[in-house]
């Protein structure tokens, strides 16, 4: 289903002479009511690309921003804005819509700087807040106003007796900015957790820490998404799946319990997708050679798990996200594309891996909106 | 995949402005009475396709063995970046860790890490480079799917019989190079001697565009010098040989390099550092009428190998995280051949060899503990049959085939990751057969072709992981291929005008088998995989001519066309990343007596079409074209001074597609390390 650059230049053209639609419509069919945007990456290389995915036709074009994304990055959108966080390459990347015949474009990148290795971005107004995993600050930019350092820096070093808390993934909730914090140990030749993982929470009015929390696990790994009033996260421990557990962290009073334990997921999770409904996430498992399976799980509205798979056993799902029109769109790592399962039919409906260019990136590197 | 500075060694043919003859080595050499002749001769007499690179003309010249080797037909090399960076070679395509690289014959080792750095070779120490590019001989091993790279130590006498050497030079971003080399014989020439030392430096700190790892945002950009891309090298070798009924040869060099690890641009690391330290000792000789039997010839050997090295990240800038890591590798082997010469057109050489390899890397964060090890046991039987026949000696066929059974154990894996793993024992058995055919169609055009099986084995890390972010993955498969090639070589008779001339052409094929890489999984570590098959297909093109003995004219053209087959959706079908489909070297010399001084110059030029970064072929590279020249003056017998300039352009920053325009990048061959800009280099070279 990937299309061709002649025949989506042309496609470009066509539209753009017969279409006033919202952003996107010069690419994808007028009858594509939901949009994916994915991620794909080439590690050796340094190299990432921007792919999109129209549902449901699930055409896809690649390579749509040129050089936006580097070899490791991760994605996150808010409003019609999408963040690409370039970890290696220490910048995140704002993307908008606006008037070019692909309707988005890049609005600003900036430098986190050198060695900050961001991991995550959360917004809350004109403030953007970065989790880095080389320093100890959160970091606060100003999107409205974007210079070359952040507008501040709310120090998290107190939490790690090394002064870097390592911090993941930041997620907005109920007006606050929670951080979770890895805590690790970098002194041997693998991070090694010091305790169990932290969250934090701050007060984006003062910019000042408001609240903590340990988790019951080491490494929550990955990215948070809201879930019901709260938030959820995965710790993956150990990552050999005897440890660590499926979070469902509420915000007020700050606490937080385990949906699913890893035992039970058979694994640790690698992504989340929360639908309007309920929540499938990416469980990944290594054999005793290494040898990597997955599959997406589903948790009811209430957070219990499911018995069974949503994915044969010969996939290999380590990302995931929910789109609108009722539809999962998953990174298969093994074959190094796409597939789009359909919640109301039960399957998944895609005739082949959908390509967007580079082997999709592990995880948090896909995110879905209607259009 | 820059190419730097000239060299005059084009294809098979070297062929100098001074009017030296040049060498061309092949494996098939039936009997004395076909030895000898000039480089012609030899190019239309063997099956093999070889480049021979005379880097003892070219050593003021060029800098580095990199930049030696990337000049030569069928060789692309990727470079981290000026004097000294790490550098990887591909031989007709093919992965830099398919390509055996080795010392006076002795191959370096392989068993931890695929590639071998180029750049860790400083040419200061030795005298020629041949290139195998098809037609590998069976002595240099099974695991030479893209080909074999041979540096070979000058003993004895320059060959004009001064005895020693002595140069001097230096240049931009700090490069300086002391030289000093003695080589005499004794005994009417039965005995003879090497000593040579070679020191060589620079800073690295040349000027790169920084775009501050925000290539859409140029409002932070800026031009600032390159920091910790230095390196200091010391070389030193002594060699001996004799000849006679008991030939024989050894010695033993010693090379200890330290460079800073810059990291790519816009993401440097400043306390990054590497040093290295590679001891080879070897021993070879050859009984000639063994067993009193004339035809019979015994032809032992061994050697030892050590390579340490220390890598250093204090604050995690390269890498994940910080990491004081020590490897050291260890190798040796045995080796003994039997030749069979029953007539001056038939032999038949068996060998049988033994191999061991030991790896071990330790943490000395940890206090120096052991995260990986492995050992490597080796053997091989070898069979090969030169023949020539026809009265004119019109065929020559070399069939011969090699067994290789590798027997490889490693510790067991443990990694905070995933618990202990159990020892996988690994057994491997591989059979590479070849086979060279030469055709004399007319004295002075032959047609040549090779093809062969071979293999390249999975190294200890791959198997059996660091510990560290590298899991190991014990089921992978060796990458195996088959190549084939077919060519002509014409060297006409020369006339008074046209004294030399000589023209190689040959199209070539590779099928590869279970490709490895290294790739990443959802839980925080790498692992190798067998990616994908590629196919392979190029011409190449080597030509040389000179003019009234003043003018000579070299160059060379390599096509090449890679294509992937893949399991995964984003790389079938795609080409192989950093494989340009056109490269172009030319070059012109001129020498010119001028009041009494001989006086040379030269002007070059490299083209590389445009090529892609990645496996998924979206980031594509630009298409280049570096300049050089150089001025080489002889003002008294033994003297020797030479000016070279070296991207005389200064192209250090090309365009790619942005998402609204054209964004400026720096040039850079892999990773975004940049390489250098205008340079001028000096030096001084005597000899007496």
């Amino acid at each position: 289903m990937t299309m061709s650059k002649p025949v989506a230049v042309l496609l470009l053209f066509l539209a753009a002479a017969c279409h006033h639609d919202p952003p996107l419509t010069g690419l994808l069919p007028a009858s594509d009511n939901g949009i994916c945007v994915a991620l794909g990456a080439d590690y050796r290389n340094n190299v990432g690309v921007f792919g999109i995915v129209g549902l449901p036709s699930m055409l896809s074009f690649v390579n749509i921003l040129p050089n936006a994304v580097q070899g490791d990055a991760v994605i996150r959108h808010y409003g019609d804005r999408i963040f690409v966080v370039n970890r290696v390459a220490n910048n995140v990347t704002v993307v908008g819509p606006d008037d070019s015949m692909v309707g988005w474009g890049v609005e600003q990148q900036f430098s986190t700087g050198p060695k900050t290795n961001p991991q995550d971005v959360a917004v809350v107004g004109d403030k953007a807040y970065v989790a880095v995993y080389g320093d100890k600050d959160l970091q606060v930019w100003d999107l409205a106003n974007v210079r070359t350092a952040p507008i501040a820096r709310i120090d998290l070093s107190s939490y790690d007796p090394d002064g870097n808390p390592d911090a993941n993934s930041v997620a907005v909730v109920g007006g606050k900015v929670a951080v979770t914090l890895d805590l690790l140990d970098w002194s041997s030749m693998f991070p090694v957790p010091r305790g169990n993982g932290k969250v934090v929470v701050i007060d984006p009015a003062a910019d000042a820490v408001s609240g903590e929390l340990d988790l019951s696990y080491t490494n929550p790994y990955g990215f948070m998404f809201p879930w019901h009033d709260g938030l959820m996260l995965a710790t993956v421990a150990d990552y050999s799946g005897t440890l660590g557990c499926l979070h469902a962290l509420s915000m007020s009073p700050l606490a937080q319990r385990c949906l699913a334990q890893n035992t039970a997921l058979g694994g640790t999770v690698s992504a989340i997708a929360v639908t309007d409904r309920d929540t499938v996430v990416a469980v990944s498992a290594f054999d005793a050679e290494f040898n990597q399976t997955a599959k997406l799980r589903r948790l009811d509205a209430d957070g219990n798990l499911q018995d069974g798979s949503l994915t044969p056993p010969d996939q290999v799902p380590t990302d995931v996200a929910w789109s609108p029109t009722g539809h999962l769109v998953y990174a298969d790592t093994k074959v190094g594309g796409l597939r789009v399962y359909d919640l109301a039919a039960g399957r998944e409906i895609t005739p082949a891996p959908i390509n967007i260019g580079l082997s999709p990136v592990f995880a948090n590197g896909i995110v879905c909106m209607a259009r | 995949m820059r190419k730097g500075l000239a060299v005059l060694i084009t294809g098979l043919l070297a062929r100098a402005a001074s009017g030296d003859e040049d060498i061309v080595t092949a494996p098939v050499r039936v009997s004395d009475t076909r030895e000898g002749g000039g480089a012609e001769a030899r190019a239309l007499d063997e099956p093999a396709f070889v480049t021979v690179v005379h880097v003892d003309r070219q050593r003021q010249e060029t800098q580095s063995a990199a930049e030696a080797l990337a000049e030569s037909v069928g060789v692309s090399v990727r470079s981290l970046g000026g004097l000294g960076a790490f550098a990887s070679i591909s031989m007709r395509g093919a992965p830099a860790g398919q390509t055996e690289i080795l010392i006076d014959g002795v191959p370096l080792s392989r068993f931890a890490f695929s590639a071998v750095d180029v750049g860790s070779l400083d040419l200061g120490t030795f005298d020629r480079v041949e290139i195998f590019r098809g037609g590998v001989p069976v002595e240099y091993g099974g695991a030479v799917l893209g080909g074999a790279v041979n540096f070979v130590t000058r003993v004895g006498p320059r060959p004009d019989a001064r005895t020693t050497e002595l140069t001097l030079g230096g240049g931009s971003f700090g490069a300086f190079r002391a030289r000093a080399a003695r080589g005499d014989a004794f005994a009417d020439g039965r005995l003879r001697t090497t000593f040579a030392a070679a020191y060589a430096r620079a800073d690295g700190g040349f000027l790169v565009f920084d775009d501050n790892g925000t290539p859409l945002n140029p409002n932070d950009d800026s031009t600032r010098p390159r920091v910790n891309n230095g390196y200091d090298q010391v070389d030193a070798v002594a060699r001996a040989e004799t000849s006679g009924a008991i030939a024989a040869s050894g010695g033993a060099r010693v090379s200890w390099k330290g460079q800073g690890v810059p990291g790519p641009v816009g993401v440097s690391a400043e306390h990054t550092r590497l040093t290295t330290l590679r001891v080879l000792v070897d021993a070879r000789a050859r009984f000639a009428r063994a067993f009193d039997a004339p035809e019979l010839s015994l032809r032992p050997r061994g050697y030892f190998v050590l390579e340490a090295q220390r890598w250093r990240d204090p604050d995690g800038e390269a890498g994940l995280a910080p990491a004081d890591e020590s490897t050291r590798t260890l190798a040796g082997g045995l080796a003994l051949d039997a030749a069979w010469t029953p007539s001056t057109h038939h032999r038949v050489t068996a060998a049988v060899e033994g191999r061991g390899e030991g790896f071990a890397m330790v943490d000395n964060r940890q206090m120096g503990a052991e995260v990986a090890s492995g050992t490597r046991w080796g053997g091989a039987v070898s069979l090969a049959d030169e023949i020539v026949l026809g009265d004119e000696e019109t065929w020559v066929l070399v069939p011969a085939v090699r067994g290789d059974l590798l027997v490889t154990r490693g510790e067991a894996t443990q990694t905070p990751v995933t618990g202990p793993l159990a020892p996988a024992p690994r057994d491997d058995a591989f059979v590479s057969p070849r086979m060279g055919v030469r055709f004399r169609a007319l004295p002075w055009l032959t047609v040549k072709g090779n093809v062969g099986r071979y293999f390249r084995p999975p190294t200890v890390v791959e198997l059996f992981g660091d510990r560290g972010f590298v899991a190991g993955n014990p089921s992978l498969h060796p990458e195996t291929g088959t190549t084939a090639d077919l060519g002509v070589v014409v060297a006409p008779v020369a006339s008074d005008a046209l004294d030399r001339a000589y023209l190689e052409t040959a199209a070539f094929v590779s099928f590869s088998n279970d490709l490895v890489a290294f790739l990443p999984t959802s839980g925080r570590f790498a692992r190798a995989v067998n990616i994908a098959d590629a196919r392979l297909a190029g011409i190449e093109v080597a030509g040389a001519a000179r003019l009234l003995r003043r003018i000579t004219l070299t160059g060379n053209y390599t096509f090449l066309r890679t294509v992937q087959s893949s399991d995964q959706v984003a790389i079938d079908g795609k080409s192989l990343p950093g494989r340009p489909r056109h490269e172009l070297y030319l070059r012109a010399d001129v020498l010119q007596p001028v009041a009494g001084v001989s006086v040379g110059a030269f002007a070059d030029v490299t083209y590389v079409s445009g090529n892609f970064l990645d496996e998924g072929n979206l980031n594509e590279v630009p298409a280049r074209l570096f300049l050089g020249a150089g001025v080489k003056v002889v003002p008294a017998d033994g003297i020797t001074v030479t000016l070279v300039v070296k991207n005389l352009l200064d192209n250090t920053v090309e365009t790619v597609p942005g998402p609204s325009g054209p964004i400026p990048r720096a040039v850079a061959d892999v990773l975004d390390y940049p390489l250098p800009g205008r340079s001028l280099y000096a030096s001084v070279d005597l000899a007496f």
